[in-house]
């Protein structure tokens, strides 16, 4: 018998159970193109679960765009004997009862066709066992895949192979996970995994040196966030997200089923977990946890002695301070575990090398190597740096010292590492990372992802850093094209759009140009893309009074995206993540778009009471126009008006590149990857296929909806104004945007409007609005609090 | 040249649903309309459809699944020969009043033996105001497109009508309109309509009134000094309703029989910033070409678009010594008012009160934007 081909793609997905999980994974393979039948014991049953992914209220959504229900269907399990012949992969979701598992796979087995891929979807259960008794093609065919929950949002997915498993079987699945944007790490089967192994002895760990320091829940939460490369939901907050009973489920599964004898073992859950599960007291879905929400907005905090709430306090800390001031993860560990005396820092000291020391003890058991650990924290965790990560942070060496001090047992592995040279991770002089190999003990490059194109790397190679300023840089991507990299420092998170960038983008056409290069692709890989314009400085100026010079700043914005959209080269830009206002305009004035699936664009300047003015209003309006009905034909000029009217004067955001095609934010012709590690090779590729044959994008006349059109969405507003929904500065500015959108005050509909008319009239719009008053609190109110006003 | 005397033969009219979120809202108005039309000509079996002269539609916003001649598309997909012409007219909310009036004309003056009137509207598939809405600038300096609610709130101050007197207004409809269900008054009138959700049979507006949750609805229009809340006014609905019309002589001749005749109609402007007012013109006009009063009406639908609309007319028509006579069965806040099939709808339900009551004569009457009013007098058959 041949070995399981892994198929490239599946032809057809079958997901046997639905809920949350099966809900979830469905919705993967479907926002993949790929077609999936959810079975589930009625077809009413599976029919609820199509039913949940369709619901607009949702605040994670599982899809990435409604159209991608379509590619999921329902089926009662009684349909398998027709139906399951016709999946190539079929994928079990059903809940985690070994026995009913085991009653799934028996009916599975009976009916699914030969050579086809099975999968089980299970947090810990033993895979062995749920393979027992089953025929000999299903064995080789059948792995367990671990995704976390919500499937969309954590990357992780962990493989875990038996030994009967096919070796192709493996890394086929592996590569089409990743494919679909997934982070995979590869485990064995022991109790719990990896990521789940390693997390709840860390939230085990917390709890004991809680107590042991008499720290409150609001202290611990501090310091297991940020302070020590967590999110912020840190240890309490995400336990209550996760569920209580979920969380003492794991932990038993560890502290009972994981083997005996090792160096540092499991911990036993302690009581308090105990009696807070026994009291329904489960987190969020009872309403009370480690927190209990009161009322509107007021949470109260458990005491950790009498499990009683009482009022939040805040925690302070000095060592806290001082870590945050530090803005790389490995910074704030060290600053956190070298703190001091202060029980904060002696109690993060004692988790940080309690948390790798057992992490490291579990490589060989749990995984193969070192990485996987690492990764499977930082993708299923939303950890900035894994527990072994933690140690280098810290220096082994030193790491080493303090568990001597703290009586913490020194696994095997450290030692080795500390003869081989002292560290995990290096980061090679190519910009490729080592990690230390336990097999060869020594350190070991990590192999190259020929589909991942990493800037960091790029940057390491001679000469391909080709200009560069405070905020931005223009790097050679090889095969003659131009990357102009969003890079600001001093605001990495949201990368705003300065003159630094502008003049960078400027200086890309120089060098096009002159020749050195054929193509511009603009992206980053930052957390997000671009979030608009800076504007601090746009406030200082309206106060200071000096309009001309904001007037410029609007100006060369669009000039820049003017150019960018018409250049006699291709001009690929690759927004991802947060893209809103200057860089959605940005993204709108490049010729294509890949975009990243997860994608959170748009023009939201109304929240700080302005109007798109680098663009972004003529090319919103441009995407509407070319909205056509069933029929072919255009939708008319007030229709296009009101659709960008909606988009902008309720500054909608997209969740997701594909929501952004159906709102009308991007075009439907932009490229969607699933893989942000892919995207800027993808955009590369995009721009080099683009040479061939390459046109100039012309301009193109704008629809204008006319005076007319205008007068009614200004009745409209006055109507809304009187009813009190909107306030009067929300009218102000709501009325330039229909003004921009329609066209002015003189504007025909018979006569389709410029580019220049409306850019001009988007420039003159912010101008009027940034010496308001009302407008200039609203920024005021946005940069002290990060919220809009609605004045 | 003499005129012929018209009437009704049969009425019937689709439930009138939520548009957004009712069993209906998913379901275009040329569907709801053919299967209303459907079950017309098949509980009338003795009607020859080729004798059918012309289909008129009546719709507020004749665009999208509204337009292109829907009237023809209805006639066609209900199973009327092609030889049946079609035509769509517009007269805002008194659109199919006005469908009724043209046929009742065209019959009257020898042009053909029956014809069909039909109202329809979808107020969420169709947007209020249309795709591509346009105002004349000059027109909008005059005030010209005040919107609805605004001329509520005009008639509501200039008149003094409380938001109490309102709400007891609209209470009023919709006890009526839930005691009309219960004693069956509308299973004539009512044809289910096939979704494929399942049937829906019936009005999905009309329930128990909650007086202390209406007494908390902010104005809807006018936050800071207005009276008139989504509970006082008539709210965005479907449905679709269909008349039809035969010339006395040819019901005669093909055993259709009358359920009752048009005595007269008028439709007539008024100022358009208290456009509610319209009924009074009208009807004066309509009462005056019939030879007939105010107090010899036995039933009078006056389509409630708003409670101080409807409130407004009543008192300042002098129409309160015949107020138990209006709406018996409840009016547009607690049925619902699809605009354009309204006309052709209360023109229905008022020969239904005709009736239950044995009554002689019905005035259905509706105001219309812009600023007009539109009235029919009916005499039941055999009165």
């Amino acid at each position: 018998m041949a070995d399981p081909k892994f198929p490239a793609a599946p032809e057809r997905v079958a997901v046997v159970g639905g809920g949350i999980m099966g809900g979830g994974i469905a919705a993967l393979f479907a926002a993949n193109g790929i077609p999936v039948t959810v079975f589930d014991v009625t077809e009413a049953q599976a029919r609820a679960t199509l039913d949940k992914l369709a619901d607009p209220d949702q605040k994670l959504p599982q899809l990435t765009s409604q159209r991608h229900l379509k590619r999921i269907a329902a089926a009662s399990t009684e349909a398998y004997p027709e139906l399951l012949p016709k999946h190539d992969l079929i994928v079990e979701a059903v809940p985690e009862v070994l026995s009913l598992k085991q009653r799934v796979f028996t009916a599975i087995d009976q009916h699914r066709r030969p050579g086809s891929i099975v999968a089980t979807n299970t947090s810990g259960l033993s895979i062995r066992s749920i393979a027992e008794g089953r025929s000999d093609d299903f064995r080789r065919c059948f792995l367990a895949t671990h995704y976390f929950h919500p499937v969309r949002y954590l990357p992780l997915v962990e493989l875990i192979p038996t030994d009967d498993t096919a070796p192709d079987l493996l890394v086929g699945y592996g590569a089409l996970l990743r494919r679909m944007g997934k982070k995979v790490v590869v485990g064995r089967d022991t109790p719990n995994f990896i990521a789940n192994r390693v997390g709840i002895f860390a939230m085990l760990k917390t709890v004991e040196l809680a107590l042991k320091y008499r720290l409150p829940i609001e202290a611990v939460d501090q310091i297991t966030g940020p302070p020590l490369a967590n999110p912020k939901t840190a240890t309490f907050r995400l336990s209550d997200m996760v569920g209580l009973d979920t969380l003492l489920h794991a932990a038993e599964n560890s502290w009972k089923n994981a083997p005996a004898g090792a160096l540092i073992g499991e911990i036993e859950p302690p009581a308090v977990i105990r009696a807070l599960v026994e009291q329904k007291r489960l987190g969020d879905k009872t309403g009370e946890g480690f927190f209990k929400k009161v009322g509107k907005g007021e949470v109260l905090t458990l005491d950790l002695d009498t499990l009683d709430y009482r009022p939040k306090r805040e925690a302070r800390s000095d060592v806290v301070r001082v870590a945050k001031t530090y803005s790389r993860p490995a910074d704030r560990v060290r600053a956190m575990v070298e703190g001091g005396d202060e029980p904060a820092a002696a109690f993060a000291r004692e988790l940080v090398l309690w948390s790798g020391a057992y992490a490291l003890d579990r490589v060989g058991e749990v995984c193969d190597d070192v990485a996987t650990v690492d990764d499977a924290m930082r993708w299923g965790f939303g950890r900035d740096l894994g527990p072994l990560q933690c140690l280098d942070a810290v220096g082994l060496a030193r790491a080493a010292e303090l568990m001597s001090d703290l009586r913490i047992p020194r696994p095997k592995l450290l030692e080795q590492a500390l003869a081989a040279g002292g560290r995990l991770y290096e980061e090679q002089p190519d910009g490729r990372t080592s990690v230390f190999d336990p097999g060869a003990g020594a350190l070991r490059p990590l192999p190259d992802d020929p589909a991942v194109l990493s800037l960091a790397r790029v940057k390491r190679q001679p000469g391909a850093v080709v200009r560069e300023n405070v905020n931005a840089r223009l790097l050679d991507l090889g095969d003659g094209v131009l990357l102009c990299e969003l890079d600001v420092k001093m605001v990495p998170s949201l990368n705003p759009v300065d003159d630094y960038v502008l003049a960078m983008l400027e200086q890309a056409h120089e060098e096009i140009d002159a020749g050195r290069f054929r193509a511009l692709v603009i992206g980053n890989q930052a957390p997000g893309f671009c979030a608009g314009a800076n504007l601090k400085r746009v406030l200082e100026l309206a106060k200071a009074g000096e309009l001309s010079t904001i007037e410029a700043m609007a100006r060369k914005l669009q000039e820049v995206n003017l150019r960018n959209y018409h250049a006699p080269f291709p001009v690929v830009v690759a927004p991802h993540g947060m893209t809103l206002g200057g860089g959605l305009e940005i993204a709108l004035g490049g010729q294509v778009r890949v975009a990243a699936s997860e994608l959170y664009c748009g023009l939201v300047e109304v929240g700080v009471g302005l109007i798109p003015a680098g663009g972004g209003c003529l090319r919103l309006l441009q995407l509407q126009s070319k909205k056509k009905n069933k029929r072919g034909n255009p939708l008319g000029a007030m229709q296009n008006a009101l659709a960008a009217f909606d988009l902008i004067g309720f500054g909608k955001v997209s969740s997701s590149a594909e929501d952004a095609q159906d709102k009308g934010l991007l075009e439907r012709d932009d490229v969607v990857v699933r893989s942000k590690d892919e995207q800027l090779r993808v955009a590369k590729e995009v721009a080099l296929q683009r040479l061939e044959g390459f046109t100039p994008r012309p301009a193109e006349p704008v629809p204008q909806a006319g005076h007319g059109g205008y007068l009614v969405m200004e009745d409209t507003i006055n109507t809304m104004v009187r009813a009190g929904k909107i306030g009067p500065h929300a009218a102000t500015i709501a009325k330039v945007q229909a003004r921009i959108l329609t066209g002015g005050k003189d504007a025909d509909m018979s006569a389709p409007s410029s580019e220049e008319h409306i850019l001009a009239l988007e420039r003159e719009g912010f101008i009027e609005l940034v010496q308001t008053p009302a407008t200039q609190a609203r920024i005021e109110h946005m940069l002290k609090t990060g919220k809009p006003l609605f004045n | 040249m003499e005129l012929k005397k018209v009437g009704i033969v049969d009425f019937c009219r689709s439930p009138i649903g939520k548009a957004k979120g009712g069993a209906l809202a998913g379901v275009t108005s040329i569907e709801i309309g053919a299967q209303v039309l459907r079950a017309l000509l098949e509980r009338n079996p003795k009607l020859p459809r080729d004798r059918v002269e012309l289909v008129v539609a009546g719709t507020a916003y004749p665009e999208g699944e509204q337009g292109l001649n829907v009237s023809r598309q209805i006639a066609f997909k209900a199973g009327l020969p092609v030889s049946v012409a079609g035509v769509t007219v517009n007269q805002f909310c008194a659109s199919s009043q006005q469908s009724v009036m043209m046929i009742a004309d065209a019959l009257a003056c020898g042009k053909g033996d029956i014809g069909i009137a039909l109202g329809l509207e979808h107020m969420a598939r169709v947007p209020q105001g249309g795709y591509n809405p346009y105002f004349d600038p000059e027109l909008y300096e005059k005030n010209f497109y005040i919107p609805m609610g605004d001329t509520a709130e005009v008639l509501a101050r200039e008149n003094q009508i409380s938001r109490d007197d309102q709400e007891a207004f609209a209470v009023a409809s919709h006890r009526k309109a839930l005691a009309a269900w219960a004693e069956g008054a509308f299973a004539r009138e009512v044809v289910a309509i096939e979704t494929p959700q399942g049937l829906a049979e019936k009005d999905e507006f009309p329930r128990e009134p909650d007086l202390p949750k209406m007494k908390s609805l902010k104005p809807a229009f006018d936050l800071k000094s207005g009276t008139v809340t989504a509970a006082t006014s008539s709210p965005i609905s479907c449905g679709v309703a269909a008349v039809v019309l035969a010339t006395e002589e040819a019901a005669r001749e093909l055993g259709l029989g009358l359920r009752a005749t048009i005595e007269s109609t008028a439709v007539a402007g008024t100022d358009y910033e208290r456009m509610g007012l319209g009924p009074l013109p009208a009807t004066e006009k309509a009462l005056r070409r019939a030879g007939l009063s105010l107090q010899q009406m036995d039933v009078i639908e006056l389509n409630e678009a708003f409670a101080a609309q409807a409130l407004a007319v009543i008192r300042l028509g002098g129409w309160t010594d015949v107020a138990e006579r209006i709406n018996p069965l409840g009016g547009a806040i607690a049925l619902g008012h699809p605009l354009g099939m309204s006309g052709a709808r209360i023109i229905g339900t008022a020969i239904t009160g005709l009736e239950r009551t044995k009554g002689t004569y019905a005035l259905a009457t509706m105001c219309v934007g812009g600023g007009q009013g539109a009235s029919t007098i009916l005499k039941r058959a055999g009165a």
